[in-house]
């Protein structure tokens, strides 16, 4: 029996024929899809494709005011509901769907936010050709079992989820649960691939009792590579090939390394370039946004490298203001206009602080009004973040101010932290 | 030095709505007590603001007991 999907924290173990029942039956589909079961998510977009309609991804943790930013109302999930036929003498079998589609692949699109850097959400369109550009399948892949570690709404989440359905590969759910269970997942269901972000690796590490020698692949992405833990990569994963990717929303996945090390490919040497020591996408391999700004159809990535001989290159931190919370990207203007409605609260400044753990954190340096007590605004700046932003979003630690320190330039000069571009 | 710690995890746990039914200690295993990732992000700056050390610095660390060897050893 093929499994495609296991979920052990849901109970749930579904098999490629009944996935493939599931996909062609008759049922209620949304456009609009947030659920906070990954499976559901999956099933909902792909019946999408297969009826032909767009999809719009959303974070199962969006808050009603998240939403609102992103010009979504909350009754828009009941509204763009739509009943899909019986598909069933249409696609007789999943080879049949891999080529609808194939056949489609332009056609098909799909909507992501990703936090704008202006202070908005930005939507990219992103066609199917485009999500699943870097997807391999051949046969020698057919027997991968995949640890599952992402969003599934995020770019990285869909590109694991392809790479693995279009190989017929089991996933196996292990984001969003205790390490310690994710550890007894992998022995358990011989995981064979792993994509995750630093920080992810960095949680489960620990846990990894006895050496894990089933695992063929390791795949980092969404932030900086952390070469401290490189070491014991090694020993718990003694047969892990490290991979790092460089992907992003707005372009989808670009570039590949062994080790820390990447090279533009020939393919995108048209592409992709490297301007003051900063990645450049040409248009073509973007996705579409009316928020991109574009220079001579160029797109600057704000993602800064370093560079080696021979085309090499390492990447460092990101030019712009974005903060990176263990591959989570956030924008600081989003928390700061919330902070700045909190009674008491005279102006704010957000920012990243460099942390072993996640890479960067949230951190908030607000001013007060004189009379107002600082254990009480510091509660109410908690509750009113957390009833409205999602979790990794939320400032980890809140400093009382008397004044920001201002650069040259006059725009405000974080702290010691601030990361430099 | 122990108290102050307990202090610090207590009140991240706090934070989250956990209740604190049971008692932290030197054994004690961080991820037992139910910090995720966010959590223990927040240890580490929680510490660094009242001791100025990184306590995960080097890798990993998996008790309170440790946490307290490293202050140990910087303060």
């Amino acid at each position: 029996m093929e499994f495609f999907w296991i979920d052990s924290k849901r109970n749930l173990k579904i098999t490629y024929d009944t996935f493939f029942q599931k996909l062609t039956e008759e049922n209620n589909n949304n456009i609009f899809i947030r659920n906070d079961n990954p499976y559901l998510v999956f099933l909902n977009l792909l019946r999408n494709f297969i009826s032909e309609q767009r999809s719009v991804l959303l974070d199962s943790d969006f808050s009603k005011e998240e939403l609102l930013k992103l010009e979504i109302s909350d009754t828009i999930f009941e509204q763009e509901k739509y009943l899909q036929p019986n598909l069933s003498h249409k696609f007789k079998t999943l080879e049949d769907i891999f080529l609808f589609l194939k056949k489609n692949e332009e056609k098909l699109e799909i909507d992501i936010y990703t936090s704008g850097t202006t202070g908005r959400p930005k939507k990219v369109t992103q066609s199917f050709k485009n999500l699943k550009r870097a997807v391999i399948y051949r046969k020698s892949l057919q027997d991968n079992i995949w640890g599952f570690a992402y969003n599934p709404t995020h770019f990285a989440g869909l590109q694991v989820f392809f790479q693995s359905f279009y190989n017929k590969n089991t996933l196996v759910y292990i984001f969003n649960k205790d390490f310690k269970e994710v550890y007894q997942d992998f022995k358990k269901y011989k995981i064979t691939h792993l994509s995750c972000t630093p920080t992810f690796m960095k949680m489960l590490l620990p846990h990894v009792v006895k050496k894990l020698n089933k695992v063929k692949n390791l795949t980092f992405g969404g932030e900086k590579f952390d070469s401290r833990i490189e070491i014991v990569l090694k020993d718990k994963f003694p047969n892990g090939e490290v991979k790092n990717v460089y992907a992003s929303t707005e372009a989808g996945s670009l570039l590949k390394a062994e080790g820390e090390y990447f090279v533009i490919p020939e393919k995108y040497l048209d592409f992709i370039k490297i301007q003051n020591k900063e990645i450049l996408i040409k248009k073509e391999l973007l996705g579409v946004s009316k928020s991109f700004d574009l220079e001579n159809n160029w797109y600057r990535t704000g993602d800064l490298v370093e560079l080696f001989d021979n085309g090499k290159f390492k990447f460092k931190n990101r030019k712009s203001e974005m903060i990176n919370v263990g591959g989570y990207k956030v924008n600081p203007t989003e928390i700061e206009d919330i902070i700045k409605e909190v009674i008491g609260v005279v102006d704010v400044t957000v920012f990243g602080r460099t942390n072993s753990v996640m890479g960067e954190i949230v951190v908030a340096n607000v001013i007060k009004e004189e009379k107002v007590d600082k254990e009480i605004l510091n509660e109410k700046i908690k509750e009113i973040t957390k009833l409205r932003l999602q979790e990794y979003k939320l400032p980890r630690s809140i400093k009382f101010v008397d004044s920001f320190e201002l650069t040259r330039t006059g725009k405000i000069k974080n702290n010691k932290f601030i990361i430099k571009p | 030095m122990i108290n102050k710690v307990i202090e610090i995890i207590e009140e991240i746990l706090t934070d989250k709505g956990e209740k604190l039914d049971i008692d932290i200690c030197k054994d004690s295993q961080l991820r037992d007590l139910g910090l995720s990732s966010f959590d223990l992000a927040t240890l580490t700056v929680k510490i660094e603001d009242k001791f100025d050390v990184d306590i995960f610095e080097d890798g990993l660390v998996t008790t309170v007991g440790e946490i307290i060897s490293i202050l140990e050893e910087n303060v």
